[in-house]
């Protein structure tokens, strides 16, 4: 019966209001610490939903441990093992090269950047909006992670974290229509910004002068422009290069070399980032 | 018809419809993904308007936006709109046959749809087009089952 005689006197003045605030919200206080605070209670909430998802599969996973024989995973531990001897193996090689790599900058004495400390992080959802390409990951502010850190998979750049909750953040993805990467060609040194194209298997680097020197095939590495992304990480292969209808400008599109669409665990890097170097005139005056 | 069952069932199910959302539209090739919640919102917005109206709807549009990780109050405007409506028009809603109730939730959905779209733009963020009728879509084609099954479980619990 109530639904008869319900009160709608005040249906226009809400109505009237709650448009108001949602305009408020998105173009005047978008930028305040209030409505900062309540986005960043977003990954947290798409934890906690994960979570909730991931109930039967924890249990299914108890199951499984139960069911599995002490010889599988005896067999289990030994290949793990064997793995990580392997890998440890290739981490000596890695720290030596990186001391000879420092000790060679040293000698061009050239400013380098400590190294980033590493979180490894998984990702639990992606953004039900189909126009985002946003992925949140467990990992937030009581991890060290903060707005702006990088993320990396074994491949390559593949976003930023853009709000970090208290313990997840949101990342937004290279291939996001809104997202622009400062690089530079590994071949040719040539800079540019790479663009999102809001497809996850294409970035684009516009406006390139037509006489640019870049070819299909070349690597296009992070250049550390801006401070944000740190130098030298891969981040995409160039695929095609079109010259525009007046031959002024040159369109280069490029095949990001994470696979964005397919990861489940990512490495956020935190910490210092390198800062632009500002050019050290008398060093090149004294090379001439 | 218009049982009551209190805020636990309307609350339980719109928990459910916001992980089955998360669950379902979770991968990138999400664009027929129903709007399970807003669906959930609507139907007790028209079976339960005298408790679910405007203030619900921009409620939950704010968690829309936590969810999707879009700026804040571009879900909101669109959902209370669609509200709006509904509940100005509830009585003549509920007499609508199957067909016309879901072609009247593809229009109010698609219209929540498109104010976000164009909120975003205009907030800088860019759209894909009129790809988001695909989940409008699918979501219209759900709304008959999935209300009948919630007025079942209303009367169950009443």
């Amino acid at each position: 019966m109530s639904a008869l005689f319900t009160n709608y006197r005040w249906l226009g003045a809400k109505l009237i209001v709650a448009v108001l605030l949602s305009l408020a919200l998105l173009f005047l206080f978008r930028e305040s610490k209030a409505v900062g605070y309540i986005e960043s209670l977003g990954p947290d909430i798409t934890e906690v939903v994960d979570l909730v998802l991931g109930i039967p599969s924890a249990i299914g996973d108890r199951g499984l441990q139960f069911i599995e024989s002490k010889a599988e995973l005896r067999e289990r531990i030994t290949e793990l093992e064997s793995e990580n001897i392997v890998l440890s193996a290739r981490g000596q090689r890695l720290e030596a090269l990186l001391a000879e790599n420092r000790r060679y900058r040293a000698l061009l004495n050239s400013s380098i950047a400590s190294d980033p400390d590493l979180t490894v992080a998984r990702i639990i959802s992606v953004s039900p909006d189909i126009q985002r390409h946003l992925v949140t990951v467990d990992r937030g502010d009581a991890h060290g992670i903060h707005e702006g850190d990088v993320v990396i998979n074994a491949l390559g750049v593949m976003g930023q974290v853009v709000n970090s909750g208290r313990f997840a953040s949101q990342v937004l993805l290279i291939s996001d229509a809104s997202h622009g990467l400062p690089v530079l060609n590994n071949r040719t040194g040539l800079r540019g910004v790479v663009e999102g194209t809001g497809r996850l298997d294409r970035l684009v680097i516009r406006n390139l002068a037509s006489t640019a020197d870049i070819v299909e095939g070349d690597l296009l590495v992070t250049s550390g422009l801006g401070g944000r992304f740190v130098s030298g990480y891969p981040v995409a292969t160039v695929t095609e290069t079109r010259v525009s209808g007046d031959a002024a400008y040159l369109t280069v599109w490029a095949d990001p070399l994470a696979d964005l669409d397919l990861e489940s665990h990512v490495l956020i890097l935190h910490g210092e980032h390198d800062e632009p170097q500002p050019p050290q005139v008398d060093k090149l005056v004294d090379l001439q | 018809m218009n049982e009551d069952s209190g805020y636990g069932l309307p609350i339980v199910s719109l928990v459910l419809a916001i992980t089955l959302f998360q669950w379902i539209a979770g991968g990138f090739s999400s664009y027929w993904a129903p709007r399970l919640i807003e669906l959930t919102l609507l139907h007790w917005v028209l079976w339960h308007p005298e408790r679910f109206g405007i203030v619900w709807a921009f409620g939950i549009g704010i968690l829309i936006n936590l969810l999707e990780g879009s700026p804040l109050g571009s879900a909101s405007l669109g959902l209370v709109v669609a509200a709006y409506f509904l509940t100005a028009y509830q009585e003549t809603a509920r007499q609508l046959d199957p067909v016309l109730q879901s072609l009247m939730v593809f229009v109010l959905l698609a219209i929540a749809a498109a104010t976000e779209s164009v909120l975003q733009a205009l907030a800088g963020i860019p759209t894909a087009g009129l790809s988001y009728l695909l989940g409008v879509g699918a979501s219209a084609l759900l709304w008959k089952p999935l209300s009948e099954l919630l007025l079942l479980l209303t009367r169950r619990s009443a």
